[in-house]
This record gives structure tokens, C-alpha cells and sequence, in this order.
């Protein structure tokens, strides 16, 4: 009886798994198998015969490679806005010794989250206007490296405050200037975390619909996370062919920028250096 | 060679807030000299240091390098190099990049960078560790390549703060052996801070004892070791420490009697001469080093018990109850036949007898 119990459970216990695990893996699946099929469907098929003639109809659509073209230029864009200025001022923040600067930053990482948020759409938008960034791919920029920078500041500096100051004490006896301490011991030394910081704000951005659909006009500034809603026919009906292909490619850089920067510094979400 | 520098503080007082690290401490160092900062944990030395080497500002005072006001000036303008307690080797550079960012910095051109570092490390016989990295090395090579780095670019001064506490006694020793022998090769002004008072003695040609941001005594380490100028000295200099035990002191008819807890002492007066007249109703101190008490055969001043003996290798301390007080005694003499709780006689060198009085710590002889 005992025996019995303990079987079903462990038989129960693994279609649990089975089910979750094939609840997560058919969305990943479909966008990896459904672009190579002659006629993609919302259906996962297996492409029998694979072709790329998906792929090369949305090549042929000048429309969606400026997208991408749009897309990396924000999403770099921001990331090294957001990388430069947020070591800068997690340095500050880190060394400077200024009354109440945790409270500052608290302040600012819980407000930061607005910035980027819909309620403040509307303001965000009208600021821009004011100041003639309205359709602009630095209007865009700048939004979201406001949004992101609190955030960004706040986990540098913790990388900031692992590194010892003895180290640039010692450089500054040497008869180094601040600026070359700077570069010569912070930056790779906080190198690490700014990795995590310029992939995060990357991911990001690169994903995001809301701010550049507002904040843009012309079709030929939108990033492809919204040149994707383009993909319908003239009544509205989605264009499965177009959008299989395009949502592949779309995947890619971020997939890639992970592999790469996993590869080459390793992800670490704690400061300091050892070897 | 690097031209000699000397150094100059005058009445210097450095405060964090309320807390007053540095209270009015001047001092010289002649060029060339190694001179050592000592004191207790927390009684301002790595201040002072930071403060010659301008990683703090002076709240008070003037710091001359040669006759010239450095007080305000940057670190990069004085010339200096600084060996840190942690070393603070950068772990993300090679050891050849740690030695030669003096150089870097300096926009020394590559050949001649090289050539200095390679040069450099033979010196400190590290030239085979010059591709690795800083955590790949054990203590003592660390420490190496932090004294290599300091002394690439040959600074006019050289500061140091404890940097051989991270090390075990035995690379202790050597290290300390290593650096007196490089600093007299070279005559590079030295000042190193510690709270180890065997180095200080070891290695300096001067030193000062702080206290609480003051300094209690300026001297050779011998004069120090010597004639400590108050209580405090005398208890932080010397290993086994000194003997110091209250006592009264009362002078009667061209005699001194010397009274300490539990047994009294009669010596002529001019046995024991003091600098200021006694006084029978104050406290004083009676100092003695180990190694001035002497066991008798005979007939000596007094009369210990043995509590303790404790061999040292080369020689013997032992610790007798002088009436009610403990006294250490040192003696080079290895099998003394002595049993625990046995009295011996012992005689006292009055030459180098040093009273205090008990209130303000003075030496009165
Ligand atoms: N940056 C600072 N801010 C506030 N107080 C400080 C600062 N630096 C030192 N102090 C205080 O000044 C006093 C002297 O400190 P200092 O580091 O010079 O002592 P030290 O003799 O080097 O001691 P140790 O042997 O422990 O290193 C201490 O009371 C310390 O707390
Ligand atoms: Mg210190």
C-alpha cells in the first residue's frame, strides 16, 4: 500500500514536470521550427522540408532591415549612455562623502521605474516635444538611459565599494590624476558589473514597444518591436509567414550579446577581483 | 641617485570631525635617514603617514620636504612611494604592469619602462614571476613586488605602513633583514609605521613613540630602549617587558628606603640618584629590564621565589615573587639548577634603574 502511494506520487510528480516543461518549451519550439516551414501556421510543425524563403521575404521588405537598423542603434545607444554615466556616477557615489546620499539613491531607484512606466507617458512626451526630440532616435536615447541609469548607479556602486581604496590611494602616490586612476583601475576593475548592467539595459530596450511606438513618428525611425505589428494583410489578419521569420531574427542579437559577453567576461553579480 | 630629501613636521594636528588623530606632533628627518613611527593601535600613525605622503590635509601645521612647504601639496608633486599594509597590488594588471604603472604614469617610453622594470624585479629576485598575476603569488612575494613597485621610479621619500604585519614570523624576519639591507643600499629617506616595537627597533636609525596623537619620545631606538622618558614607553618598549613595580619611596639619613608591596629595600642614597627631591606620600614607579636583575650566588639585595621558568632558546626567563610583586628576570645562562618556589638572592644593576612618579608617568631617573 505503502509502495503504491509512493509510485503514484513520483508517476504524478513527473507528468507535473512533463506538462510545465512542455507548457514553456512549445512557444520557444513554434519560433524555432515554424519560420522553416512552406506554409507557417499558429500550428508547431516540424519543417519536413525546410526552406528559407521565409526569410528572404522579409529581407526583400526594406521597411523591417531599417528596423533593425533602428532597433540597434537605440538599444546601443542607450547601453553605453546608460554604462558611461552610470560608472561615473556610481564612482561618485561610492567615494564622495556626502550626507544622506543613500537616501538619494533610493530615492532615485524607486522613482526611476516611473520614468520608463506609462504613467508618465504623457509628461515624458510633452517634455520632449518642448524640447524638439519628439521623433528622434536621441529622444528615444535619452528616455530610456533616465529610466534605466538609477538602477544602473545603483548596482555599479556596489562594485564601486568592493574595490578596495587602498588601490587608488597607491595610484595616486604613484603620481597618477584621478582621470587615469579612473580608467586604469575602476574601469576594469567594475568591468563585470558593467557588463551586467550595458546587457540588462540592451535587453531591454530592445524589447521595449511602448516608449518608441509614442515617442516616434515616422515609420522609418521604429525599432522592430513595433515594426513587427506591420506584418498584417489589409484587413488586419496577421501575415504568420512574415512574422515567424522576422520574430527569429528578432530573437538573435539578444541571444548572441548574452552568449558573447557570457563567454568573454562571465556573468558576476558581485564586485571586487581576485587573479 | 635620487637627490636625499629631509623631512620637517611642525606642530601638526590633523581632526576627522571631533576626533583629534594627530595632536600637535613635530618632528625632522634627516635625509637619508629610517625613521620609524610606533605606537598602539589607534594613536594616529597611518594619519601621520598619509598626511607626509598628502593623502590627507593637515588641519594645523606645516610639513617641509628640503626647506620646501609641501603642506597643500598633491601626492604627485612629492615625489613619494607608499607601501601599504595590503600592498594593494592591482589584481587585474601582471606583476610587470604593477611595477612599471610608476613609470606608466610618468609616460616613461615603453623600452625604457621595460628595461627598468626587468631591472627592478632582479633586485627583488622576482624577474620569474613578471607574467603572473597578483593572486597567483604567496605573501612574501606580494610584498616583494609592492616594494618593487614603490622603488621603480626612485622616489625621494619612502613611507611604509606596517607592511610586514600580513606576513608569518619567520618571512617576518627575513623581510625585515631584506628591507633594512635595501634602504641602507639605497639611502632613501624611510619612514615606516608599526605597532611592532621589536621592528621599530630593529630597523630604525630614529623613531618616535605615540601616544594618543602625541608623541611621548624622540630618539635612537637604544637611547629609547634605555632611558624610556615615561611609564608608557616603558612599558610599550622591550620584549620580555620591563619590570615595573609601585613602590614608596622614603629617604632617611643618607640612606633610601625603597618600599614595595610586601618587602622593603634599604640602599644608600647615592646608589640611586633622583633629578627631583622625593616625596615619602606619593606613588612612584620602579623600573628595571630583565635583563638588570641578577641572580646571586651569595648575598644579594633581595630575595625572590621562583614562580616560573621559561626557556627561550638562547636564554632563560624567569619569574620570581618579589614580596608581593612579580619580576622577570633574563639571563643567558641555560641549566640553572632552580626548582619552582625556591629562593634565590638576586642583585639589582641601579645604574639602570629607572624611577617614575605614578601620577604624570615622568622619569625622575
Ligand atoms: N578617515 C577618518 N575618519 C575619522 N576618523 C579617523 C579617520 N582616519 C583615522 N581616524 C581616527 O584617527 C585615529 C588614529 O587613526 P590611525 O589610523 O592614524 O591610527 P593607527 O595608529 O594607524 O592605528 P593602527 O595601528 O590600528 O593602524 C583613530 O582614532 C581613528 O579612528
Ligand atoms: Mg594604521
Amino acid at each position: 500500500m505503502k509502495d503504491f502511494k509512493k509510485v503514484m506520487f513520483r508517476l504524478g510528480y513527473n507528468v507535473l514536470v512533463v506538462f510545465l516543461s512542455a507548457f514553456f518549451a512549445l512557444p520557444i519550439l513554434w519560433l524555432i521550427f515554424t519560420p522553416f516551414n512552406e506554409k507557417p501556421t499558429l500550428a508547431l510543425e516540424f519543417p519536413l522540408n525546410p526552406t528559407l524563403a521565409n526569410f528572404a521575404k522579409v529581407f526583400a521588405n526594406d521597411y523591417t532591415i531599417n528596423a533593425f537598423q533602428n532597433s540597434l542603434i537605440q538599444s546601443f545607444g542607450a547601453t553605453f549612455l546608460v554604462i558611461i554615466l552610470a560608472s561615473l556616477a556610481a564612482y561618485a557615489f561610492s567615494r564622495v562623502r556626502l550626507p544622506g546620499k543613500g537616501i538619494i539613491m533610493y530615492i532615485l531607484v524607486l522613482f526611476s521605474s516611473v520614468v520608463t512606466g506609462i504613467a508618465a507617458m504623457v509628461p515624458v512626451f510633452f517634455l520632449l516635444l518642448k524640447v524638439g526630440l519628439i521623433d528622434t532616435h536621441i529622444g528615444v536615447i535619452l528616455v530610456f538611459s533616465g529610466g534605466f541609469l538609477p538602477t544602473a548607479v545603483f548596482l555599479l556602486k556596489d562594485f564601486v565599494d568592493s574595490i578596495s581604496t587602498t588601490y587608488e590611494e597607491s595610484a595616486l602616490v604613484a603620481g597618477a590624476s584621478r582621470l587615469q586612476i579612473f580608467k586604469d583601475i575602476i574601469f576594469p576593475l567594475t568591468r563585470p558589473g558593467m557588463v551586467v548592467v550595458g546587457v540588462f539595459t540592451f535587453v531591454q530596450v530592445w524589447s521595449n514597444f511602448l516608449i518608441p511606438f509614442l515617442l516616434l513618428r515616422s515609420s522609418e525611425k521604429m525599432p522592430a518591436a513595433v515594426a513587427i505589428y506591420a506584418f498584417t494583410n489589409d484587413v488586419g489578419i496577421p501575415k504568420i509567414d512574415l512574422i515567424s521569420a522576422y520574430s527569429l531574427l528578432y530573437t538573435i542579437p539578444v541571444v548572441a550579446i548574452y552568449i558573447f559577453t557570457n563567454k568573454k567576461y562571465g556573468f558576476r553579480f558581485y564586485g571586487g577581483l581576485k587573479g | 641617485m635620487t637627490q636625499i630629501t629631509g623631512i620637517k613636521l611642525n606642530s601638526i594636528v590633523k581632526r576627522f570631525g571631533d576626533v583629534t588623530a594627530v595632536n600637535n606632533i613635530s618632528f625632522e628627518i634627516k635625509p637619508g635617514e629610517f625613521f620609524a613611527l610606533l605606537g598602539p593601535s589607534g594613536c594616529g600613525k597611518t594619519t601621520t603617514l598619509r598626511l607626509i605622503a598628502g593623502l590627507e590635509t593637515a588641519t594645523k601645521g606645516t610639513i617641509l620636504f628640503n626647506d620646501q612647504d609641501v603642506t597643500r601639496a598633491e601626492p604627485k608633486e612629492r615625489d613619494i612611494a607608499m607601501v601599504f599594509q595590503d600592498y594593494a597590488l592591482y589584481p587585474h594588471m601582471t606583476v610587470a604592469e604593477n611595477i612599471g604603472y610608476p613609470l606608466k604614469v610618468r609616460k616613461v617610453n615603453e623600452k625604457e619602462k621595460a628595461k627598468k622594470v626587468i631591472e627592478t624585479a632582479k633586485q627583488f629576485k622576482i624577474d620569474h614571476l613578471l607574467d603572473r598575476k597578483p593572486g597567483q603569488l604567496s605573501g612574501g612575494q606580494q610584498q616583494r613586488v609592492a616594494l618593487a613597485r614603490a622603488l621603480v621610479h626612485q622616489p625621494k621619500v619612502f613611507l611604509f605602513d606596517e607592511p610586514l604585519s600580513n606576513l608569518d614570523a619567520r618571512l617576518r624576519l627575513e623581510s625585515r633583514t631584506f628591507l633594512k639591507h635595501i634602504q641602507s643600499k639605497l639611502g632613501i629617506t624611510t619612514i615606516y609605521v608599526t605597532h611592532d616595537q621589536a621592528e621599530a627597533l630593529a630597523l630604525a636609525d630614529r623613531m618616535a613613540v605615540l601616544k594618543d596623537g602625541q608623541i611621548r619620545q624622540l630618539g635612537t631606538p637604544q637611547e629609547i630602549y634605555e632611558q624610556p622618558a615615561d611609564s608608557f614607553v616603558a612599558d610599550f618598549i622591550g620584549d620580555p617587558p620591563m619590570n615595573l613595580i609601585d613602590c614608596r619611596l622614603n629617604p632617611i639619613k643618607g640612606n633610601l628606603e625603597i618600599l614595595f608591596p610586601g618587602i622593603k629595600v634599604t640602599i644608600p642614597e647615592e646608589k640611586l640618584v633622583l633629578n627631583k627631591k622625593v616625596d615619602p606620600k606619593k606613588d612612584y614607579i620602579f623600573g628595571i629590564r630583565p635583563e638588570h636583575v641578577i641572580l646571586a650566588d651569595r648575598k644579594g639585595d633581595i630575595e625572590g621565589k621562583v614562580y616560573a621558568i621559561e626557556t627561550l632558546g638562547s636564554m632563560t626567563l624567569i619569574t620570581l615573587m618579589v614580596g608581593d610583586s612579580r619580576v622577570r628576570v633574563n639571563t643567558h645562562e641555560m641549566n640553572l639548577g632552580l626548582k619552582i618556589e625556591q629562593e634565590v638572592p638576586i642583585k639589582l644593576n641601579y645604574d639602570m634603574v629607572r624611577i617614575y612618579e605614578k601620577e604624570s608617568g615622568l622619569l625622575i631617573k
